[in-house]
């Protein structure tokens, strides 16, 4: 029988590190030149109609339904708007890169132990992490981190600072949401930096990213929205996120398009929906649906399981996607019992 | 109608479907503003190839058509040029005449169902010369409604107010008429359905 992956405690840790986004307004022809104006969240009182659906009970019985529909529906809700001299967005946010993927954080399995670091140092060996750093550059220069705030903008340009002295410029509308293809002497030079820090040639990547998008005078903007876990009563039904008065963009929200990577599902053709990001189990929340299922033997554990024990895996594809994972680390033990 | 092009609205994790169609449609609004003529009548209408009825609620689907009668009306629209920012996003086909063999006709018509107790009572205080207050009690028992057709909500770019555009469809057996609002629905004007 085929040794086991003994590891019951097995964690990594991530090593892409966004910072949360930022959100300023700002002038296109000045984007460059002048200072742009942190975004405040604005409060808004709006009063709605009761439209939700009502117990049969109430529907049935005139007077209740009147008097269920007499309460004024009362919401106050947070939004944000570019000022009214403002045409353009600025988000800006950090993102450090960290080497290191062979050595998990912790780990008490000894044929683990024994054969993953040398699987993990073999990969990077042989790919030097150009095909996954090419990717993740890719989302950088895209623009995928703005989600709601891309969609029908005019013009965006990211402006990329490595810690060299000439800054990266990206007219993201010259790169793919869909695929990875397009490729410049700019994105080139970003893919090598951050393969190099993934391989861990070079110590230590910290990466400053501008983005600008032209969407319009006092348009609407959306920073990330607040999960409420408990609603009380006559409190906000929508809360935006906010760091020290200014409109952001969570962290989490920022690391899961970076690595919005993930072309090498099996239902990639037929679903057409384009990359999804890197998750154990393909998972993509806002369709309800997990692209890599155990049954189909495509989950991160299935694979990972035979990867890390020196197993080779049907195609590269599927070290890229293992690797992946791990650089977007988590905790992957497994339970000592069978 | 002879010719027409095809809208897809890419499906996508990032962004939902119906965020989508208020940036699409606002776009699509924009370029057939520009298309009026002096009675504000516009030559290309809008159908819906994947809208499906249902008792309780019906959807626009993720495609929308633009017709015209001849090539040369929706070349001059470029539908491309207005969806250019959403590229992304999207996808277009070029220009195609409309098949031979068809399913049927259909209009596509704006519905504005009376939603709002607020603006009814408004109107009708200016209009029966009585309070707003004494206009609110009149629609005081006023049941809310609940709309199962499908809308896309759009912003005003006059008024910086959003809305809903509702969207009816209704099968009908023969072509007619060759106008349109700027929105591209009409309550006379019938698409092809294929």
């Amino acid at each position: 029988m085929a040794i086991k992956n003994d590891a019951t405690v097995l964690a990594f840790e991530k090593k892409l590190v966004p910072s949360d986004g930022y959100l300023y307004g700002t002038n296109w022809n000045e984007r460059s030149t002048s200072n742009s104006m942190p975004l405040k969240l604005i409060e808004k009182s709006v009063r709605g109609t009761i439209s939700n659906r009502l117990k049969p009970a109430v529907q049935n019985d005139p007077l209740k339904l009147n008097a269920e529909v007499e309460k004024p529906n009362l919401q106050k809700v947070d939004a944000c708007a570019l000022g009214e001299g403002q045409d353009t967005l600025r988000l800006s946010f950090t993102l450090k890169v960290l080497g290191g993927v062979d050595k998990p954080s912790a780990s008490n399995g000894p044929n683990f132990n024994e054969s993953y670091p040398k699987v993990a140092q073999a990969y990077i060996e042989q790919e030097g992490f150009n095909e996954l750093a090419k990717r993740y550059a890719s989302n950088i220069a895209n623009g995928r981190y703005l989600w709601r705030n891309r969609v029908g903008a005019e013009k965006i340009e990211v402006i990329v600072n490595t810690g060299d002295d000439t800054p990266l410029t990206f007219d993201a509308k010259q790169f793919s949401l869909r695929n990875f293809d397009s490729s410049n002497p700019e994105l080139q030079t970003l893919t090598n930096k951050i393969a190099d820090a993934l391989s861990g040639k070079l110590a230590y990547l910290l990466i400053t990213v501008d983005a600008y998008a032209l969407v319009g005078k006092a348009q609407e903007v959306y920073p990330s929205e607040e999960l409420v876990l408990d609603k009380g009563k006559g409190d906000k039904s929508k809360i935006l996120y906010h760091v020290n008065d200014v409109a952001a963009m969570h962290s989490q929200k920022i690391g899961n398009a970076l690595r919005t990577i993930d072309t090498w599902y099996p239902d990639f053709d037929e679903a057409e929906i384009g990359p999804i990001a890197i998750e154990p189990y393909g998972a993509v929340t806002n369709l309800g649906k997990a692209f890599r299922t155990p049954k189909e033997k495509a989950d991160f554990y299935t694979l990972f399981d035979r990867f890390a024990l020196g197993e080779k895996l049907a195609d590269k594809n599927q070290e890229h996607y293992v690797m992946a994972v791990l650089v977007r680390g988590g905790v992957f033990g497994q339970s000592g019992k069978d | 109608m002879r010719f027409y092009c095809e809208i897809t609205l890419l499906p996508n994790p990032e962004v939902n479907l119906n965020f989508l169609w208020s940036k699409v449609f606002q776009q699509i609004h924009l370029g057939l503003v520009e298309m009026q003529d002096d009675r504000k009548q516009v030559p290309i209408g809008i159908s819906f190839p994947e809208y499906v009825t249902g008792e309780k609620n019906s959807a626009l689907g993720g495609k929308c058509r633009l017709f015209a009668q001849d090539e040369t009306t929706l070349d001059r629209f470029d539908a491309a040029k207005w969806l250019d920012r959403l590229s992304d996003y999207v996808h277009c086909t070029r220009i195609r005449p409309v098949p031979e063999k068809l399913a049927g006709y259909a209009i596509y018509q704006r519905q504005q169902p009376k939603t709002n107790k607020e603006r009814l009572a408004r109107r009708y205080a200016v209009r029966h010369k009585v309070s707003y207050d004494e206009a609110l009690r009149h629609y005081g028992d006023m049941a809310p409604i609940r709309i199962p057709t499908p809308f896309i909500r759009l912003k005003s770019l006059s008024s910086e107010q959003t809305f809903c555009l509702w969207i009816k469809k209704t099968l009908v057996s023969e072509s007619s008429g060759t106008c349109f609002s700027s929105y591209g629905l009409s309550a006379t004007t019938a698409v092809p359905e294929f």
